[in-house]
């Protein structure tokens, strides 16, 4: 009886492997097969063994790719670190409940927005002429500072990490972010803060001594999502800079879909994205390895 | 018996059965088909909260009247797609996906870029083909110019696309700027600097330059700059020793091919003192292009321009009737043709006018996707494509969109705003291609991408074209392998 129920199970979770083979697996097993190819998508490709990850290896766009999607990732994770982290704690320690609540509400319901109109809508904020940033800078005296923010060859590629302020809400993971380090603090155990407070550790002793080490986990999470998303993102800088001025804000994955699709160079685009996926497995792996959550810093 | 009886009475009631399957089939074909139209600009759609002037709606009046003639047909309009290079990626997925567009709406270069993957019909045969809708006409071919019926021609010779907008451009300027900075429409390239160092000097920003985005302008700009400072080297580019004319069709100066073989044999060079004019007088423009001109794109351009901010803008015939419909506008406005660059800013110049920008290469542009062939309906959208382009409904259409004139031998009746620009491409366009369609897509980008860095001064002319004269060798080999130009090889090699 058990085991009918199992192979019924099984029955019924087929359709669900099948979309994953279809729409994940597949297309990763043809770009792999593809990146030995030159291939322009549509007709035969034609073999060329590793001439694709040679060239690959010599593009200097790669090398200045690389080099930005690196500070994108420092940059992002540092924002998708701190600054819901501080949010959650604050609002873990808000005591009135239905305040709380509302500031749960108001900090996530952002998440809805698509994230397409909050790009516009910080591409706007950019603009050299009519732009908030640059009218606020005049507004309080610092217009000195006014730049062509996406303009700029040095702001260009830290104008386009740094949107979504205050980095609580909204772009990437950041909001998502924020419950998953609320749900973490709100699921430690309230002896635990009992026994601190015994033993004096109130506020930031507190919060770097209990809380910090009991959400390690979750930490641990945030930091690995945010390396994926990032090395994969493109849309951001597609749609602010375009990669530019030049190639100051360029990434791999803007560039890996120009080559596909403006250039008909699939082939070499299945090479890019071999590599990526190679270096961010690494990446995870090393992530996971060196921050232990607190159960496993326990065991 | 009784089987032999049973068994012939089967076959005399199943024959009936089999040959009204049949009628009904083609009944079925007769009575509903659906062709899927992309438009373009003249995407018919009713006006938001957001438009500042009145959408196009003709093709819907032609959908119905087609609608009249032939009350099995319904013209489905796709919704447009903006901008040009999203639209091509959306286009190459669609027809990939063998969801191409029967009707569809593509600049000519890109068609000839994609046509051996297969995607288009080859309209050659149909153009032989009388219009019926154009009364006495025995060739469908006839009722257009010769300019598009040229420019359409792939380099196997077929016609895979029917390239009928044509567009012009000039600089549109604010007449009330002008009048405040006591400067008139310039003549030269030495009048042009000037009035822009005038009308910087009275507080505005001359020149509304975008750099952002789409690369139109620099790509108009350089087409223009460089036909005039090659002016004299062309026939040696061409590799004939003959002058180098200047017609109404794209790409009828220096072919691609042409343009390959000079970069190869080294007449066309990045290095070349001559060719680094262009990068040079363009630098001498952009200081007056305004602070933040590389995160500006041309809707902010256009902005600048329409809110009395910037005094100048380089667009194209689109312009008029937005321009003249815009509620932003407080102030009058006229168009020049681009300033004759002379010896007195450059010694290359020999002195010849600017050409225009411009051709076929507007809205208008229709290709019929293969799948038709497939799905039955090849010659019904044949047909509703000979309906449209018939100038009693094609010239009511560009009128009621106001950008593009059809490239139809009689314009009779079409809006006369547009005439400057039609007149302007008649006297003959760039003879030679720049950066932006001259080689390979990846080449546009290589070379913009430096170019910025020449511009703000992170390179300099040196470093600069060294980089650009790279990737213009590679996107020479990578044609030369892609179209199999062996012949060219072996020229090379002797």
């Amino acid at each position: 009886m058990a085991s009918g129920r199992v192979k019924t199970a099984y029955w019924f979770i087929l359709p669900t492997f099948a979309a994953l083979i279809a729409l994940k697996y597949y297309p990763a097993a043809s770009a792999v097969y593809h990146s030995f190819f030159q291939w322009d998508g549509a007709t035969a490709g034609r073999f060329v063994g590793l001439a694709n990850y040679a060239q690959l290896f010599r593009d200097e766009i790669i090398h200045v790719s690389a080099v930005n999607v690196v500070k994108f990732i420092m940059g992002r994770s540092f924002l998708n670190l701190v600054f819901p982290l501080l949010a959650a704690k604050l609002v873990f320690h808000v005591r009135h409940q239905r305040a709380a609540y509302l500031y749960r509400v108001l900090l996530t319901s952002p998440i809805v927005v698509p994230s397409m109109v909050l790009l516009l809508l910080w591409k706007f904020i950019y603009h050299p002429y009519d732009g908030l940033l640059n009218q606020l800078l005049d507004a309080v005296g610092l217009g000195s500072w006014r730049r062509a923010w996406l303009g700029d060859f040095q702001t260009a590629l830290y104008a386009v990490i740094g949107i979504g302020f205050p980095w609580v809400t909204g772009i990437g993971n950041a909001g998502f972010a924020f419950l998953i380090y609320l749900g973490g603090l709100q699921s430690i155990p309230k002896e635990i803060f009992d026994a601190a407070a015994v033993d004096g550790a109130v506020s930031l002793r507190r919060f770097f001594r209990v809380e910090l080490p009991m959400i390690a986990s979750q930490l641990k999470l945030i930091l690995i999502l945010t390396i994926i998303n990032t090395m994969e993102s493109y849309v951001p800088v597609m749609v602010m800079t375009g990669g530019g001025p030049g190639v100051s804000s360029m990434v791999p994955g803007l560039y890996l879909y120009e080559s596909a699709f403006l250039y008909d160079k699939f082939g070499y685009a299945s090479a890019i994205g071999v590599v990526m996926t190679l270096i961010l497995l690494v990446v995870t792996y090393i992530s996971q390895r060196s921050i232990k959550s607190y159960s496993e810093a326990e065991s | 018996m009784k089987r032999c009886v049973a068994k012939w009475l089967l076959i005399f009631l199943l024959l009936p059965a089999w040959l009204l399957a049949g009628a009904t089939k083609s009944f079925a074909q007769q009575a509903e088909v659906v062709i899927r139209m992309y438009a373009g600009e003249y995407t018919p759609r009713a006006r938001t909260q957001s438009d500042r002037w009145d959408p196009p709606s003709y093709l819907n009046v032609l959908a119905a009247e087609y609608k009249r003639l032939h009350p099995h047909v319904t013209i489905e309009f796709l919704p447009e797609i903006t901008p040009q290079d999203r639209y091509e990626t959306w286009l190459f997925t669609q027809y990939q996906a063998g969801r191409g567009p029967d009707l569809g709406n593509q600049l000519f270069s890109e068609v000839n870029r994609h046509y051996l993957k297969g995607w288009y019909v080859n309209l050659k045969p149909y153009l032989e083909q009388p219009n019926p809708y154009v009364e006495g006409n025995r060739r469908w071919a006839d009722i257009f110019q010769p300019g598009a019926l040229a420019t359409g021609v792939a380099p196997d010779g077929n016609m895979y696309v029917l390239p009928t907008g044509v567009v012009g451009t000039g600089i549109y300027y604010n007449k009330d700027i002008f009048a405040k900075a006591g400067v008139e429409p310039p003549e030269t390239w030495a009048e042009f600097m000037e009035i822009q160092r005038k009308i910087q000097a009275a507080g505005y920003i001359p020149f509304a330059f975008p750099m952002a985005g789409a690369k139109a302008t620099t790509n108009w700009s350089l087409r223009v700059i460089q036909d005039m400072i090659l002016d004299s080297k062309l026939p040696e580019i061409k590799g004939t020793g003959t002058p180098v004319v200047r017609t109404m069709i794209e790409g009828e100066g220096i072919s691609q091919k042409e343009l390959v073989r000079a970069i190869k044999n080294g007449t066309y060079s990045a290095k070349d003192p001559q060719w680094q004019e262009q990068l040079r007088l363009l630098k001498e423009w952009s200081q007056y292009w305004g602070p933040g001109y590389l995160s500006l794109d041309p809707d902010a351009a256009y902005r600048l321009f329409v809110t009395g901010r910037a005094a100048m803008l380089y667009d194209t015939s689109s312009r008029v009737k937005v321009l003249e419909s815009d509620s932003l506008r407080q102030f009058d406005f006229g168009v020049f043709d681009f300033p004759r660059i002379t010896q007195e800013s450059s010694p290359y110049a020999t002195g010849i006018s600017a050409p225009a920008v411009g051709g076929y290469t507007g809205a208008g542009s229709f290709t019929v996707a293969a799948t038709t062939i497939d799905k039955g309906i090849v010659d019904q959208v044949i047909d509703w494509l000979m309906f449209i382009t018939a100038p009693q409904n094609y010239i009511p259409m560009a009128n009621d969109l106001g950008w593009y004139s059809p490239g139809l031998i009689s314009l009779e009746g079409i809006d006369p705003k547009l005439e400057p620009f039609i007149r302007s491409v008649e006297n003959g366009v760039f003879r030679i291609e720049s950066f932006y369609r001259g080689l390979t897509v990846e080449y546009a980008d290589q070379f913009y991408r430096v170019l910025q860095e020449y511009l703000t001064g992170r390179k300099n002319m040196d470093q600069a074209t060294d980089e650009i004269q790279r990737y213009m060798e590679q996107a020479a080999d990578e044609l030369i392998e892609r179209n199999g130009w062996t012949d060219l090889l072996e020229e090379l090699s002797r």
